[in-house]
């Protein structure tokens, strides 16, 4: 059985390899010519205005598992929109249960003050 | 015929067979129902969401009570992904009876630590929900899932009690440890998955059997990994150390619901899967020395260091451990006697342990929980009945007769003696020998007179709901210990009915 997973460790060793081959590459053959500009952090090409070590709201956090709850729910329409007619109503069905259930959670969130910036 | 089968239009394709989570269903409709009405819900009205939620377990409960009779032929629904079968459903049962327990103490035990919040109704529920799964589970994917939302309910539980530090330290404690456990629990199913190529445990089986008698040494690390991930959630030593912890520092009430239901649920999945599913000879000899190791191992750390302990909480900690060694027994042992040796004895501790942190909970104060053994000399002479009831609990846990745990400990050591396994039975009755010394211990402080100059403790009035949680639970420890054959009949019906080909 185990051997059917040879491929997967196969390709795990290209992408190593090839990784670390292009690193090994680069720093042999590339010429490094530092200075203080391109030392800064990558910030989408923005010059940073401060240190990033400092505390965040912790409504960050809330609206990034918000969010994930509802990307997870995308992410379940996609394989069932491809079989949705072969569950016929059913399938519509059981959606509805589980999107009605996610709204449920979207509600108490709200209710609960979880969406408020301040 | 099914639920949704009565419209034509909405019948579910085959393989989808509703009846066969009716339980579950009912539990987690109550969870969403829950925590809709949490919105609308006075503070002051919250003891209303406990009544919802003990008749959300009563409708599960009788849901398990005519499936019982609905599954005399067990099988599987979800293509294989859950048992429909009387092991599951007695597991269920004893979940649910725990579960209404627990809920009628909490409301009192809420609102003298400040700490009635709705949200702990639906967690509660949600838990149940997943250790129902956990004891039906007949895949792999469907024992990850279940323990994870038993899990994730419960880390939020054992925080509940936000502004104390212990209670936040118990949380965090269980946080980083479960998820590890979870990291060993997925990591050994990936392995089993790759060497067997299914994750629906009647495939994982008949592939073993079909596997040609040679063992892969991967397929033994996969199946360890997985023993080390249940023998967490059941706090098997060497895999025990946040209980104690954990236990102290959650509310009571919390403590006395996961004490108990997530053992019983991790216990199902163990006996599921190690007893029925790695059953087979060759892998058995393997993995039966692990168990057997880990299995003494809780019988000596959890009774050993119990001894030691000052806390009432700590000192059920650890005899939950221990406990947890005995039933491991019924593990470690494959005869069908010791399935439902280790089924009678789920029900046993279930009681007793509701019991002993019940009366802990009932007895706690605004200020605290009253738990150490300073706070517990002369409970008798005040509170008369809640320390017979608390002795009662304490012989029961120790092994005496004519209590359940009395008949619990004959049925699992006298399985491990008709299977040949001697020395697993003279270890369980040694170390049940050293559990006397504590669990009377507390018996005596409660009967010791306190000293005129000792601080006098504020033990709390016994509500009428409390007092009746200690009635169910000192009658329900009689009743097993005396009419045994009442639960010993429907413990080997399920043994009987586990379901073993999908």
């Amino acid at each position: 059985m185990l051997s059917d997973f040879a491929p997967i460790l196969v390709f795990l060793a290209v992408c190593v390899a090839f990784g670390a081959g292009v690193q090994a590459l680069a720093s042999w053959f590339g010429p490094r010519r530092p200075s203080a500009a391109k030392d800064l952090p990558y910030e989408c090409g923005i010059v940073p205005v401060e240190s990033a070590r400092r505390r965040f709201s912790v409504s960050f956090y809330v609206t990034a598992m918000l969010f994930i709850i509802f990307d997870v729910e995308s992410i379940f329409l996609l394989p069932w929109a491809t079989i949705v007619r072969q569950l016929k109503v059913f399938g519509v069905v059981e959606m509805g249960v589980f999107i009605a259930a996610l709204l449920i959670g979207l509600i108490y969130v709200w209710a609960k003050g979880a969406l408020r910036w301040d | 015929m099914t639920v949704l089968g009565v419209l034509p239009v909405l019948a579910p394709p085959p393989g989808i067979d509703i009846l066969g989570l009716l339980p579950e269903v009912i539990l987690a409709g109550g969870f969403i129902v829950l925590m809709m009405l949490d919105l609308v819900t006075a503070p002051a009205q919250r003891g209303w969401l406990a009544v919802v939620s003990v008749v959300a377990v009563a409708g599960a409960f009788g849901a398990t009570v005519w499936c019982w009779f609905d599954a005399a032929t067990p099988r599987t629904v979800y293509f294989g992904a859950f048992a429909y079968d009387r092991f599951g459903l007695f597991i269920n049962a004893i979940i649910l009876v725990s579960t209404a327990l627990v809920l009628m103490i909490t409301p009192q035990y809420l609102n003298r630590r400040g700490l009635h919040y709705g949200e702990y109704y639906a967690l509660i529920l949600g838990a149940a929900t997943g250790m129902m799964l956990l004891a039906g589970a007949g895949s792999l994917m469907v024992i990850f899932l279940a323990i994870e939302l038993l899990s994730i309910a419960l880390y939020i539980l054992s925080g509940f009690n936000r502004t104390e530090p212990r209670s936040q330290e118990a949380a965090m404690k269980y946080l980083l440890l479960g998820g590890f456990a979870s990291g060993f629990l997925l990591f050994g199913m990936a392995l089993i998955y790759g060497e067997t190529g299914h994750t629906q445990l009647t495939l994982i089986a008949a592939a073993i059997t079909n596997g040609g008698g040679t063992v892969d040494p991967l397929l033994m690390a996969g199946i360890a990994l997985l023993f080390v991930g249940l023998a967490f959630k059941i706090s098997a030593a060497p895999f025990h150390t946040w209980t104690p912890d954990v236990y102290q520092g959650a509310p009571t009430s919390v403590t006395t619901f996961m004490s108990v239901t997530t053992k019983v649920a991790a216990f199902a999945a163990l006996i599921r899967v190690f007893s029925y599913t790695f059953g087979e000879p060759l892998i058995y000899d393997r993995w039966k020395i692990i168990v057997y190791f880990v299995a003494i191992a809780s019988m000596v750390v959890g009774n050993v260091a119990a001894l030691r302990q000052t806390s009432l909480k700590r000192v059920l900690g650890y005899s939950g451990i221990a406990q947890g060694g005995y039933i491991l027994i019924g593990v470690v042992v494959l005869t069908p006697a010791a399935t439902w040796g280790s089924l009678y004895y789920l029900a046993s501790y279930a009681v007793a342990n509701i019991g002993a942190f019940a009366v802990i909970t009932v007895m706690a104060n605004r200020g605290e929980d009253l738990d150490s053994y300073a706070s517990l000399r002369g409970l008798a002479f005040r509170r008369p009945y809640v320390a017979a009831a608390m002795g009662l609990f304490l012989l029961s846990l120790g092994g005496f007769p004519p209590t359940a745990g009395f008949f619990a400990k004959f049925f699992v050591f006298a399985a491990a003696i008709g299977a040949h396994e001697l020395p697993l039975a003279l270890w369980g009755i040694g170390t049940s020998a050293v559990s006397v010394f504590y669990y009377l211990r507390v018996g005596l402080l409660m009967y010791t007179r306190p000293q005129p100059d000792e601080p006098s403790y504020n033990w709390s009035r016994t509500s009428l709901s409390g007092g009746g949680v200690l009635a169910l639970t000192a009658a329900g420890t009689l009743v097993m210990g005396i009419f045994v054959t009442l639960v010993l009949n429907i413990a080997v019906s399920a043994q009987n009915g586990i379901v073993l080909h999908g």
